[in-house]
């Protein structure tokens, strides 16, 4: 319960934390905001008017708490670029960005957890040797030409899947499905190499551990140490990669997101930082460190579920 | 003359090292009959719990046994499949290890870990599981086994793991346990406490034990007959009241005078002189020659023949003369 409280306390102050760092970075950008939002040939008028606009005449600590009030009422401030909200501006992206990352973690974790379990049980074999060199290549191949590839083949070639391009789950189910399925993949790919390279080095560190040995003596088959004993462990550090890559998705990826031309957050914030559409770049900011922070909230929870060891100083019994 | 539950023949087992390959454990005969504690003693690197993990079919992969047999009831252990391997384990065979901090699963509860044994050689139900597990936790001496069943190792100090794991050996009711220096990581007045529970466990017990240590208190209140091993051979072999009172090996010899003693108190501690020889410089001679203070001239060529004697049998050349019969 304790470790409970600590973590949610910790969570809520990191996130006042961010929220400081950054709205005092943008305050702190060389120039003034007003500046650089109109590029340097704006003459003194249309920046004072713009300042004026950004309410930017008022104390940092004043705008600092209107912000942070107007987060927490669903309000982002104004896309100069869009000339809309920029929580509409975003509700509009989400939705793409979490199909993409909900179903290319869906893959990563199906592909990814049995073969790295068949990688590591058949260590030293010839299947084994095969497979740890096609995830090499699977992490070291940089996911666009994977995306690249898999147009070719399953849309040029075969004609399985769309192209590019974008359809609304509420449209048409299927439809959706189809378009997101190679951009998942093509990011999926260097993840579930990741995972089975990483969950194939710790089930064969946990092997070599001493209860495995006292397992052994308690006439457990091969199997039964595997699946009872040796992967709850082996799980501990894999939920942290998988924690990492989970945030990472959901930041967006820019580069598979321009690949497929599909509308997610990647392509807005590229978008958003060339247009020095300000407001929206600072919501996307602080929308990934939130998202960061909640899935690195997410895995403390979790850890607490597969090791009791983390239960800070556990009560002796 | 009764049986033996566990005889070991002739067994040689080699490792497999960067450097080649060498003999580690060479020609190791014994026996443990029914109801009997064997104890094992030698220095660090003598092969005693490579001997173990031969008995238990638990070498290092770069560990083979090249030749000899070793017989338990009346398997051949050698040529054990998986299968028999993994019946015979837990249940007439079990093992205690030296390590209690690391040789339990952190993230599984205690009564898990120790009800696994009967969830896997017997079809009691899980209730009658529970209960004999619970019997078994308070026989083992841990306190609120109610309590510690739902318990994890890291909340247990180190005594308490070290009786978890010796319940874990205890609940198949094997017919040997091999104990693999299960005092030596613990600190001196849990020692006793687990000695004392070793004690008990023998006199209540209806199983053998082979017991390693290089305590020669802890083997002296355990052990009815002692192995004394030198750089991958049994060097002499008898009861613990002989080879406490008259050793006749040099090495035994050394040894217990070794052992510190009161009376000489003040005095400075007896130290054999010299290392346990490398694996890979190991030669035809007697492995203890290079450290021997009685050592003769075909010491260092010829590996001397066993010796036997009333209980107890040594593999010396000084005794070459007052016996004729050679194992």
């Amino acid at each position: 319960m304790r470790y409970y409280l600590y973590k949610t306390s910790m969570f809520i102050l990191t996130l006042v934390m961010v929220s400081l760092i950054i709205f005092f970075v943008f305050q702190l950008l060389p120039g003034n905001p007003a500046q650089i939002i109109l590029g340097l040939d704006a003459d003194e008028q249309q920046i004072r008017n713009l300042e004026q606009e950004l309410g930017l005449e008022r104390p940092a600590t004043e705008r600092y708490i209107d912000w942070i009030a107007g987060v927490f009422q669903g309000n982002l401030g104004e896309s100069l670029r869009y000339q809309l909200p920029v929580s509409e501006v975003l509700a509009d992206r989400i939705p793409v960005t979490m199909s993409l990352a909900v179903f290319s973690m869906l893959l990563t974790i199906l592909v990814g957890f049995p073969l790295g379990i068949l990688i590591a049980r058949t260590d030293g074999k010839f299947i084994s040797v095969f497979l740890s060199m096609i995830t090499q290549l699977g992490i070291s191949i940089p996911s666009f030409w994977f995306g690249f590839m898999l147009i070719l083949l399953f849309s040029v070639i075969l004609k399985w899947f769309p192209t590019f391009g974008y359809v609304p789950w509420s449209e048409d189910f299927f439809g959706a499905l189809r378009a997101y399925f190679l951009p998942s993949l093509a990011i999926a790919i260097s993840n579930i190499a990741v995972v089975i390279r990483y969950l194939r080095n710790t089930i064969l560190d946990q092997k070599k551990m001493d209860y495995v040995r006292t397992a052994t003596c308690k006439g457990l088959s091969e199997r039964a140490i595997l699946y009872r004993h040796v992967l709850r462990n082996a799980f501990i550090p894999v939920l942290t990669i998988i924690g990492l890559i989970t945030a990472d998705t959901l930041g967006g990826s820019i580069i598979i997101e321009n690949v497929f031309a599909l509308p997610g957050l990647g392509n807005l914030l590229i978008q958003s930082i060339t247009s020095r559409d300000f407001p929206l770049v600072q919501s996307m900011v602080l929308y990934i460190a939130v998202i960061v922070l909640v899935i690195n909230f997410m895995v403390d929870l979790l850890y607490k579920l597969i090791d009791p060891r983390i239960s800070k100083r556990g009560e002796q019994l | 003359m009764v049986k033996p539950l566990l005889s070991v023949e002739e067994v040689e087992v080699s490792l497999q090292l960067p450097e080649g390959e060498f003999n580690a454990l060479e020609r190791i005969s014994f026996s443990v009959y029914p109801n009997e504690v064997v104890g094992i003693v030698g220095e660090s690197g003598c092969g005693k719990s490579l001997t173990s993990q031969a008995i238990m079919g638990i070498l290092p992969k770069n560990a083979i046994i090249k030749q000899g047999k070793i017989i338990f009831q009346d398997d051949e252990l050698t040529a054990l499949s998986r299968k028999q391997w993994q019946q015979i384990r837990g249940s007439k065979l079990s093992m205690i290890f030296q390590e209690p901090m690391t040789s339990l699963n952190p993230v599984l509860t205690i009564g898990k870990q120790i009800s696994e044994v009967l969830k896997q050689h017997t079809t009691l139900s899980k209730k009658d599981m529970k209960e004999k597990t619970i019997s078994i936790m308070k026989e083992v001496g841990l306190p609120r086994a109610a309590q510690l069943w739902k318990a994890y190792p890291h909340q247990l100090s180190g005594g308490m793991r070290q009786r978890v794991v010796i319940a874990m050996a205890l609940i198949g009711q094997p017919k040997l346990i091999i104990a693999d220096e299960p005092t030596t990581a613990l600190d001196v007045t849990i020692q006793a406490q687990i000695v004392e529970l070793f004690k008990k466990i023998k006199q209540t017990r209806n199983m053998s034990m082979i017991f390693i240590s290089h305590d020669w208190g802890v083997i002296h209140a355990i052990c009815d007959r002692v192995l004394v091993m030198y750089a991958g051979r049994i060097v002499e072999q008898g009861s613990i009241s002989k080879l406490l009172s008259s050793p006749k090996h040099p090495y035994t010899k050394s040894l217990i005078q070794s052992i510190p003693d009161g009376a000489r108190r003040g005095q400075p501690l007896y130290t054999i002189p010299g290392t346990v020889p490398q694996l890979h410089v190991r030669h035809t001679g007697c492995p203890f020659a290079d450290r021997c203070q009685f050592k003769i001239a075909s010491c260092e060529q010829i590996f001397p023949h066993t010796y036997k004697f009333n209980e107890q049998t040594v593999t010396c050349h000084l005794y070459a003369k007052e016996k004729e019969v050679s194992l």
